[in-house]
């Protein structure tokens, strides 16, 4: 039992390297890096619209990609209300979501990598 | 210098209870937060790697269910070697489901504690407690060091101790260079506690609970992981050698007095 857990031991400790070196594999890596997620969502009417309504109370958004995809939902789930205007001041981003044309809601609400 | 793999019942009996509390204060915080809602689809997805489909929300209640009733199980009966090793094996068992379905780290950090347990469940009320070694005791007390210490290498790594990530993450409720103060405190103390912990364990269970209780102030949703981590840090406390040792020896003739009727 003791060289089973001293194995182990060892094991955890290098998957913690690994997952230290590695960008991507799940470690103990905790609010170290937060991006600055300004950004504003509103309705046709111009209501703003808060994105985190739609999220767990306490779920920390941490990276900008993971944001556009909960915008992209809340688009589709609210697509009566589109189109929307969502905009990251931060990096001069300014789109709009969701405007009826022969694509789907899915497509229509999704924000492009290249903005 | 006290033994690696050696333990005091007591501390082991209220680390039992306070890891217990954990997984309560966790099944507790899910269902606060609504996470229901992600499993009934009326929410966003919200989930990590997402190993396993996201199953259905009937699902979620009987993994809810089971996770609680563990860490009722072990607030409760700790002593009771039948009831915590029984615990600690659904716990490992459901645990290790739900971090395939939503990864978090703490349900990572809750699912290792459970898992180790299950390799050798400790029965506090045995006689030679403390005089034994306790190999997978020793794997959890390994693992607050773990914590602790890639935590700070991967802050160093990614700059938190310049403070953006804090200002973003707290809103903008402090200042840059109050948080730049703040980042360089959290990796500091972070990589303190374990040599706390080890030279004077109640200053360390100290420091434990006071950081952990300032991240659950600031950041919502944390209380669970500060509670799992305060319950390793219980782990490291031990009476002094003497008092220890005749504790040991008056349980042991206590049990031979008892096997002798």
């Amino acid at each position: 039992m003791r060289s089973f857990c001293r194995a182990l031991l060892v094991l955890n400790v290098l998957y913690c390297l690994l997952a230290a070196l590695q960008e991507g594999v799940p470690g103990w890596h905790m609010f170290e890096s937060v991006d600055d997620l300004d950004h504003e969502l509103r309705d046709r009417d111009g209501n703003v619209v808060d994105v985190r309504a739609w999220l767990p109370r306490g779920a920390n958004l941490v990276d900008r990609s993971e944001l556009r995809k909960v915008v992209g939902f809340v688009c589709e789930r609210e697509h009566e209300r589109a189109p929307f205007t969502y905009v990251e001041p931060s990096r001069g981003t300014n789109v709009t979501l969701g405007a009826p044309g022969s694509a789907t809601v899915h497509d229509r609400c999704m924000i492009h990598a290249s903005h | 210098m006290h033994h690696i793999d050696r333990f005091d019942a007591r501390a082991v009996t209220w680390f039992l209870r306070l890891f217990g509390l954990a997984l309560l204060i966790d099944v507790v915080t899910e269902l606060a937060a609504g996470v229901w809602h992600v499993h009934t689809g009326r929410f966003y997805p919200w989930r990590h790697l997402g190993i396993v489909p996201l199953y259905p929300a009937g699902v979620l209640v009987v993994e809810w269910a089971l996770r609680a009733g563990a860490g009722l199980a072990l607030l409760a009966g700790a002593r009771r070697a039948k009831v915590v090793a029984a615990a600690v094996r659904v716990a490992a068992l459901v645990l290790f489901v739900a971090v395939l379905e939503r990864y978090s780290n703490h349900g990572a950090l809750l699912f290792l504690v459970a898992f180790f347990l299950t390799l050798g469940p400790p029965d506090v009320g045995a006689a030679d407690f403390d005089g034994r070694e306790h190999p997978a005791l020793g794997l959890v007390r390994a693992q607050l060091v773990i914590v602790y210490v890639f935590s700070a290498i991967n802050k160093v790594a990614h700059g938190f101790g310049s403070g953006r990530s804090l200002v973003h993450l707290l809103g903008g409720a402090i200042s840059p260079g109050q948080a730049t103060a703040l980042s360089l405190l959290v990796i500091a103390t972070e990589l303190a506690i374990p040599v706390v912990l080890v030279r004077r364990p109640r200053a360390g269970i100290a420091l434990v609970v006071a950081m952990h209780a300032a991240f659950a102030l600031l950041v919502p949703g944390v209380i669970s992981f500060g509670v799992a981590m305060t319950a390793l840090a219980v782990l490291f406390a031990h009476r002094p050698r003497s008092s220890a040792s005749a504790s040991a020896s008056a349980s042991a003739s206590a049990g031979k007095a008892r096997s002798s009727f």
